[in-house]
């Protein structure tokens, strides 16, 4: 697919119905490489069953979807995963595991060998910024929503992702744990990490997006840079823009 | 596999450290089980109960009876101690009325023993057996007694015990084969009845551990996180599968002997020889795997947890029927429509490789086994094609 070719992630008219419902109705998204993009919409709007579908958890109904570059259904998902990060949005870590025993679990998954697999935890507990001991003793249902957060973050980033797609990911995180995360994924993709980030804070969005891609009832009504966006729609912030993009209505 | 072992030590250590299912699946049985049978066994003993034993007649027949009865009962039933008092009534009172040593005396009389108790009570019940078998051994006696003196005024020379018991009862036990299966063929059968029986404390489990490994995982949120990790379904299926079966083992192994444990110590005897033994081990092993198999198949396709749970509880009903009835119905003796159905019950298999063992079939065994296998086999191809991402994500908690 030539319209694809050297994006970090590319969905082209992408269709996706569930439960009878068409909740995907010509969704595309196009994100080059070293760029923090911003997916946002209001709630319902199909951000997060366009991530499934980018992820090739689902199945499109039609459309084209290429996940760096390769057919994520296809028989080289296992391969592409592996260069890929995803948060999930509301995802939890394995409550019964010390936050260490989720990292550990992780990293094996990724790593070829068990010094491998270590040298990802030692990354992982650093940028998860939680203290060792707490990592090591205490079991990840025992930590506050933020600290499970940062943990889900930190087990997704450990093996330095091409690309990290991440599902709301400030949702439930303090002004400080965000600005931290926020830092974080600049000084990422300054060094050429990718990020797709869904969110409907468009506040937030504008401070770390390089590109936004608005969907509106299944549908992409805008994709381009943050400066395209506030010129298409005559708009002082990105925020503004949304609004007028979505003609107004609420989620 | 690689990552499916990562998986299944995953698994081992998130499931194991589910302490409240760890103990309603292993501790609950392994203590409730053999501890209502001694607690049963106990109250039961600790029963205090009366016998009143009263003599009506004060003859010397009606004496030596009443003293013979009151030996017996001495004696106690089933380990009750019974406190029996003479000449007055009781929680079980037996009356011996007036004219009973005149009755027995005579060539032809007849008499009676009065039992009188409030019904319901087993105690009771095994106070009644014990008077009558006294009562026949006592009549028994009495006929002997007779005949003698009859045969003697016929001047006839009489063989008692031929006269009494023209026709005995002699009992083979056989295999279904035909062929003599000894002494202790009986005991073996309820054997393979109880262990049979114990097969749904096999079942539950692996139902529990399973649908947690699946349904627990999509309801808890961490599953869409573990299928954007590099492992494919059937490395995340194999994972969780291996897990459950094998906490399941341990926790089939524990019930099992707490069922054995509850039967033997509410005094049943239990035989358990070499053919069952490994009947049982392979039937504990093979359905661990068939209801872990179908239980990842309809977690996997439950749309919602109270499908999920639906399905699980269905699944734990049938197996409950299936092993129920193991207890006290013989599948050989159905009508060919029933035993059609129940073949189509994996569980049944199951049941009958430990009935085929039992009776030294070791083919039957053999071919129950390989039909349970095959469901297996079956079930695995289900759950994986169940088992897709699609599918585990679109799950309603």
């Amino acid at each position: 697919m030539e319209e694809c070719a050297g994006l970090a992630a590319c969905m082209i008219g992408v269709r996706k119905r569930l439960g009878g419902r068409e909740v995907l109705r010509g969704v595309s998204l196009r994100v080059y490489k070293g760029t923090i993009h911003v997916v946002a919409g209001l709630n319902g709007s199909g951000k997060t069953t366009s991530m499934r579908v980018l992820l090739g958890f689902y199945k499109p109904d039609a459309g084209v979807v290429r996940l760096l570059g390769v057919d994520p259904r296809g028989p080289r998902r296992t391969e592409v995963l592996r260069r890929v990060g995803y948060v999930p949005e509301d995802a939890q870590p394995y409550e019964r595991l010390t936050g260490l025993e989720n990292l550990r679990f992780y990293a094996r998954l990724y790593a070829d060998s068990d010094e491998e697999a270590e040298r990802l935890v030692e990354r992982a507990a650093r940028i998860a910024g939680l203290p060792w001991e707490v990592l090591e003793r205490q079991k990840a249902g025992s930590y506050s929503r933020g600290m499970r957060r940062r943990l889900l973050l930190a087990a997704a980033l450990m093996h330095s992702p091409e690309l990290l797609v991440a599902d709301e990911p400030m949702s439930g995180l303090d002004a400080v744990a965000a600005f931290k995360l926020r830092r974080l994924i600049k000084s990422l993709a300054a060094g050429g990490s990718t990020f797709i980030i869904t969110t409907h804070d468009l506040r937030e969005a504008e401070e770390i997006a390089d590109r936004v891609t608005f969907i509106h009832r299944g549908v992409t009504v805008f994709e381009g840079s943050v400066s395209e966006a506030l010129e298409a729609y005559s708009a002082g912030s990105l925020e503004e823009a949304f609004v007028r993009a979505v003609g107004g209505e609420e989620g | 596999m690689k990552r499916a072992r990562v998986i299944f030590w995953k698994e081992v250590k998130d499931l194991s450290r589910d302490y409240r299912t760890l103990a309603y699946v292993v501790l609950l049985p392994l203590i409730a089980l053999p501890g209502m049978a001694v607690l049963a066994g106990g109250l039961y003993t600790a029963q205090q109960v009366t016998v009143g034993v009263v003599d009506l007649d004060g003859t010397e027949i009606s004496r030596a009876f009443v003293e013979g009865l009151v030996e017996r009962l001495s004696a106690g039933v089933q380990g009750v101690a019974l406190e029996v008092v003479v000449g007055g009534r009781g929680d079980f009172t037996i009356i011996v009325p007036e004219g009973f040593g005149e009755m027995v005396e005579s060539l032809d009389g007849r008499t009676y023993v009065e039992l009188s108790y409030v019904p319901g009570p087993p105690v009771f019940s095994s106070i009644e057996s014990i008077v009558r078998s006294y009562v026949a051994q006592f009549e028994r006696s009495v006929v002997e007694a007779r005949v003698s003196a009859l045969a003697e005024a016929a001047g006839l020379e009489v063989d008692e015990g031929g006269l009494l018991d023209p026709i005995q009862v002699r009992v083979t036990f056989l295999t279904p084969a035909g062929e003599p299966a000894g002494g202790e063929a009986g005991v073996v059968a309820f054997s393979a009845r109880v262990i049979a029986f114990s097969l749904f404390f096999v079942v539950n489990p692996a139902v529990v551990f399973m649908s947690d490994a699946v349904v627990g995982e999509r309801e808890r949120r961490s599953i869409e996180r573990l299928l954007s990790a590099p492992a494919t379904p059937l490395e995340v299926l194999a994972g969780k599968m291996a897990a459950s079966m094998l906490l399941s083992l341990a926790a089939a192994v524990a019930d099992s002997v707490a069922i054995v444990a509850f039967f033997v110590l509410s005094g049943t005897s239990v035989e358990v020889g070499a053919y069952l033994a490994a009947a049982w081990a392979l039937s504990t092993l093979a359905l661990v795997a068939f209801t872990s198999a179908l239980v990842a198949a309809l977690s996997a396709w439950s749309g919602s947890l109270r499908s999920a749970q639906s399905t699980s509880f269905a699944v734990l009903m049938a197996a409950l029927a299936v092993y129920f009835s193991s207890l006290v119905v013989d599948f050989d003796s159905l009508p060919a429509w029933a035993r059609a159905v129940l073949l189509a019950v994996p569980f049944t298999h199951a049941s009958l490789a430990v009935f085929r063992a039992s009776y030294g079939d070791l083919a039957g065994m053999a071919l129950h086994l390989a039909v349970l296998l095959a469901f297996t086999l079956i079930a695995v191809v289900a759950a994986r094609r169940m088992f897709t991402p699609e599918r585990l994500v679109a799950f309603k908690g």
